[in-house]
């Protein structure tokens, strides 16, 4: 019995939050199944006061198909103590538009962190004042002639200024909505992808002063088609310049390495992350590109729909993926859900990065149609350790909602990363990470001096650990925190390495654990 | 043979020895008693002994059929009837022997009399369906489905002539504005509305003066919500020059619902004739799943419904009605095998397992039950549990290729690279978007076959490249436009 407490005690449990934010995600759906519906929901998290404490920024819809009555977006302000309030007027982010991702980044280097926000013919970049308040910046470049559905940012010329990544998903036409379904039923349904023409993402060199200069041409972004759903960052092949995953929705994902001088290879295909082994493209949403077996590589994974798994690629080095889904146990695990957001947390604490996914359906009446549930519970997936998953029951089961947008914070600073996660058409879920080990953990927030200020692309080690500042993750969402390390028992560090984005290495040295590290770039 | 042993009334001999009359005796009594290859020689003899008579004749023919030996039953039988052409016993047994022996269309015409001189005999008319079916005349098999009240069968049946008939049109008569308009029809009819747009568009290219292609395209427009497009087309149609109908001719038949008159006034080859024919046979198909859907349920109308749902990817349905099926003939296998199928298509893994199991435990050496055991398997990312059942039913028919892909999958899905390639390289001709190719470039890959692996790979993009190309076609198809 005592070994069997231990067990428990040592699982990774979850509470919901009594006092979330008052979110409702208004995807606004209509009798005419407009794709867009089933996809908004994205989130940031990001502290746009500079108080210690994650706020949270929720996306929201409009009405369809004219677009003019916007739900409006909305910024909480983390008060602490799981309160919450809202700020969006006093911020003037309620925006516009049918708005379905954003992205947290502090693109002008003043110290407080910035906000784009993409949508349907609708981005929009907000400069933070620093005084509580955001101005919408105009005539900065920046397009609003796609269906864009998520952002990323990361300096891909290593100039020190963060440029922008804007995934596309297709062509869609409101005032003409394709009938799919059964009409003489009268059952419609959202109809498949490939009605929508896929399109190029968009890639915008910052150049200063609010400026951005359009760079998919030149970058050789604009040869590439796909269906784009979100965006994550690493430098994959260790040779200093971020490299980019996009999800393609049912075609083959995309992974553009940076080749220094501008331009990207499109790679995903020989790379091995395009397809699954089985070389069906699937519907890829969200996405993490996170080292999980603490090899020192940097790891891809992504959500998809019922029976497509939620496929794993693990760097196998030299530029080369190699498809783990099976062998992960995650083929076996994920195969009867579908996912939106995701991300590699260690949520215990204990050295390994564990799989969170946001679950739900595509299709809303699934059920008259296959063996599967439109509403879904959330899921973690432990890692062992040892390569592979396990699912765990952490509290997360108890409820079951069409989940989309996820993000992870440790929202009350007990060293612990709690979850926020989106729902169409419900209230916001919010669930404190209430695991009772007693592993420590060390966060580390970096404040880039040549590099960009938020040393997005800052890679960290800690022994075998590694892990990276990055803001982009999960589906159409941006989480800009401090770089998270559980520790197990380990009571002292050692050292701990950074490589920045400028190229500068730095070395620390028996650090204490159970803290927020405040890092500037030498 | 299923029927009932025939008592024989053989006429007395005219030229007969009190020991042939006792030869013949015996022979009569070996067959009330089942002994038909005694009897057999018996008849031989004394159909040996006594020529041409055609009883006798008959006699030998029939314990020789009776008895297996259909093909030397075969000339007794013929024999009898260049001696007495209506001797109904004869016309029957010959029927069943050439289809025993695997020559269906002489089977035809002997049974064909049989059912003329006996109508009501069931199983004769069946013999008779397949015959007809075998022989690849389904045509002949019709009148007798209608009066063994085989809708299904008939339904099916007048679905392969529509079929042959825009065969033979696609053949003759390729890009014309009946090809397209069949086309238009058969996407309509799966409510394919925008693909049956693009071929209607493309048959009023072709044949403009064609009647019933405007009101068809003004149809898709209202359900497209342009009822002012509807309009435009049907005021189009109405300047057509009317159809005269005296003397009639197949589209006149045709439009008043009379389609076998409308069959017998188009059987040439011509353009129209085999427009109206295809047409003709599509609404007899459609006609008689009517008749057999609103019939009480039988097994046939849930095999219809059930089969109709499937091809509409209605798995719901689809497996509700083999359910229906198995309601009233429990534990038929087929349909069994079909609803496990439906079950796998459902994602209902649980359900399709258990009763795939069921049959496996009856037929476990049968590679289809293995084939979809291995399928279910690896549905639920199970390739270890699913090899040995693809392995089998791999081995017990190799050709069958969606077995050596499945297989392939399988070994991939455990890092069995090396075991994998034959199966992947074997199941290549079925790769239509270049997945199998992916599979093939990751199994070389994996067997450190770089080389082979990047010319696999290439083979991909080539594969997609085409699909690209195909579906920029598809992509024009899909477009409903304002009238032209």
């Amino acid at each position: 019995m005592i070994s069997l407490s231990l067990l428990l005690l040592a699982q990774i449990q979850f509470t919901p939050v009594t006092t979330p934010p008052a979110f409702t995600l208004n995807h606004n759906p209509t009798a005419d199944k407009h794709m867009i519906e089933t996809m908004p929901g994205g989130i940031a998290v990001f502290d746009f006061n500079n108080d210690g404490r994650p706020d949270i920024f929720f996306t929201n819809g409009a009405s369809l198909p004219d677009l003019k009555t916007k739900h409006p977006n909305r910024l909480y302000r983390n008060d602490g103590n799981w309160r919450f309030t809202d700020v969006t007027s006093a911020a003037n982010l309620a925006g516009q538009g049918y708005s379905m991702g954003a992205a947290a980044a502090d693109f002008d280097n003043d110290g407080h962190i910035d906000l784009f926000v993409a949508g349907l013919y609708s981005n929009h970049l907000y400069r933070n004042l620093g005084n509580g308040k955001f101005e919408e910046l105009t005539s900065t470049g920046i397009l609003s002639n796609e269906w864009s559905v998520a952002a990323g940012w990361f300096d891909y010329d290593n100039d020190g200024k963060l440029d922008l990544l804007v995934t596309n998903y297709g062509r869609i036409d409101l005032a003409n909505p394709r009938f799919c379904g059964d009409q003489a039923k009268g059952l419609r349904v959202y109809c498949h992808p490939r009605y929508y023409d896929p399109r190029p993402n968009q890639l915008y060199r910052n150049l200063g002063n609010g400026k951005f200069e359009d760079a998919t041409k030149s970058s050789g972004l604009d040869k590439h088609l796909g269906r784009g759903m979100s965006i994550a960052f690493a430098d994959y092949d260790s040779d200093g310049k971020l490299d980019a995953f996009i999800t393609n929705d049912n075609l083959p994902n995309f992974l553009f390495h940076n080749l220094g001088n501008g331009k990207f290879k499109e790679v995903a295909l020989l790379s091995g992350v395009a397809l699954l082994d089985n070389g069906k493209p699937i519907a890829s949403m969200g996405t993490d590109f996170r080292d999980y077996d603490n090899d020192g590589k940097p790891d891809i994974v992504l959500t998809a729909l019922t029976g497509e798994t939620f496929p794993l690629f693990r760097n196998a080095g030299k530029g080369q993926f190699t498809d783990h889904t099976a062998r992960s146990q995650l083929a076996r695990l994920t195969n009867r859900y579908a996912g939106w957001g995701i991300g590699l947390v260690d949520f215990d604490n204990d050295g390994h990065k564990d799989l969170f996914t946001a679950n739900s359906h595509v299709n809303d009446i699934v059920e008259k149609f296959e063996a599967a549930t439109y509403k879904q519970a959330n899921t973690i997936f432990r890692n062992t350790g040892k390569g592979q998953f396990e699912e765990t029951r952490s509290g997360l089961e108890t409820i079951r909602q069409a989940h989309r947008g996820a993000a992870f914070a440790d929202f009350d600073n007990d060293g612990k990363i709690d979850i926020v996660v989106t729902a169409l058409g419900e209230k916001a879920e919010l669930w404190r990470n209430a695991s009772t080990d007693k592993n420590n953990y060390l966060d580390i927030k970096l404040i880039g001096g040549k590099s960009n200020r938020d040393a997005i692309g800052a890679v960290i080690t800690i022994a075998t650990q590694t892990n990276q500042m990055t803001t982009s993750v999960s589906y159409a969402t941006s989480i800009h925190t401090p770089v998270h390390f559980g520790l197990g028992d380990a009571t002292t560090i050692d050292k701990m390495e950074i490589k920045w984005p400028s190229g500068q290495r730095q070395t620390l040295t028996n650090l204490t654990p159970n803290q927020t590290l405040k890092i500037s770039e030498p | 043979m299923r029927f009932c042993l025939l008592l024989l009334t053989t006429t007395l001999l005219s030229a007969q020895t009190a020991a042939q009359v006792e030869t013949a005796n015996r022979a009569k009594a070996l067959l009330s008693q089942n002994k038909f290859s005694e009897a057999a020689v018996l008849y031989t003899e004394l159909a040996l002994a006594i020529p041409n008579n055609p009883g006798l004749l008959l006699n030998q023919g029939m314990a020789l059929h009776m008895s297996g030996a259909d093909a030397r039953a075969i000339a007794p039988l013929e024999a009898a009837l260049k001696l007495n052409p209506n001797i109904p016993p004869a016309l029957l047994f010959l029927g069943a022997s050439y289809l025993r022996t695997g020559q269906p269309a002489k089977a035809l015409a002997p049974l064909e009399k049989f059912t003329a001189l006996d109508p009501n005999h069931v199983e004769a008319r069946q013999m008779l369906v397949d015959a007809a079916n075998a022989s690849g005349q389904p045509a002949r098999a019709i009148p007798h489905l209608e009066k063994l009240g085989l809708y299904y069968d008939l339904g099916r049946t007048y679905e392969a002539l529509a079929a042959a008939t825009f065969t033979q049109l696609e053949k003759l008569y390729p890009e014309s504005g009946p090809f397209f308009a069949i086309l238009a029809a058969t996407r309509s009819s799966t409510s394919q509305r925008r693909a049956a747009f693009f071929f209607y568009r493309k048959a009023l290219e072709k044949s403009p003066t064609l009647r019933g292609l405007r009101p068809a395209i003004a149809e898709i427009y209202r359900s497209d919500d342009h009822p002012e497009w509807a309009l435009s087309e049907e005021a189009s149609e109405a300047k057509l020059p009317p159809l005269v109908c005296k003397p009639t001719n197949a589209e006149c038949e045709f439009n008043a619902s009379r389609y076998q008159a409308a069959l017998r006034l188009a059987r040439t080859n011509s353009l129209l004739d085999l427009y109206w024919r295809t047409r003709a046979y599509n609404a007899l198909a459609a006609a008689a799943f009517t008749r057999l859907t609103t019939q009480s349920p039988s097994p046939a109308s849930y095999r219809y419904l059930a089969e109709t749902a499937r091809a509409q990817t209605r798995h719901t349905e689809a497996a509700d009605a083999w359910r229906g099926a198995l309601k009233l003939v429990p534990g038929h296998p087929d349909f069994q095998r079909e609803l496990a199928s439906t079950l796998l298509a459902l994602k209902d893994y649980d359900e399709a397992q258990k009763l795939a199991a069921a049959l496996l435990a009856q037929e476990p050496n049968a590679p289809d039950l293995n084939h979809l055991q291995g399928e279910i398997y690896l549905a639920q990312q199970l390739p270890d549990k699913a090899e040995p059942f693809l392995a089998k039913a791999a081995k017990a028919d190799p050709k069958y290729l969606p077995t050596r892909a499945s297989l392939a999958r399988a070994l991939l899905g455990q890092g069995k690279a090396k075991e994998a390639l034959p199966h992947v390289t074997a199941a290549l001709p079925l790769d239509t978007d270049g997945s199998l190719h992916i599979q093939l470039a990751r199994a070389y890959q994996s067997a450190g076959m770089a080389a082979e692996a990047k010319l696999a790979m290439t083979k991909y993009q080539e594969i997609q490249a085409r699909i690209k190309t195909q579906d920029k076609v598809l992509e024009d198809e899909v477009k409903i436009t304002p009238p032209q």
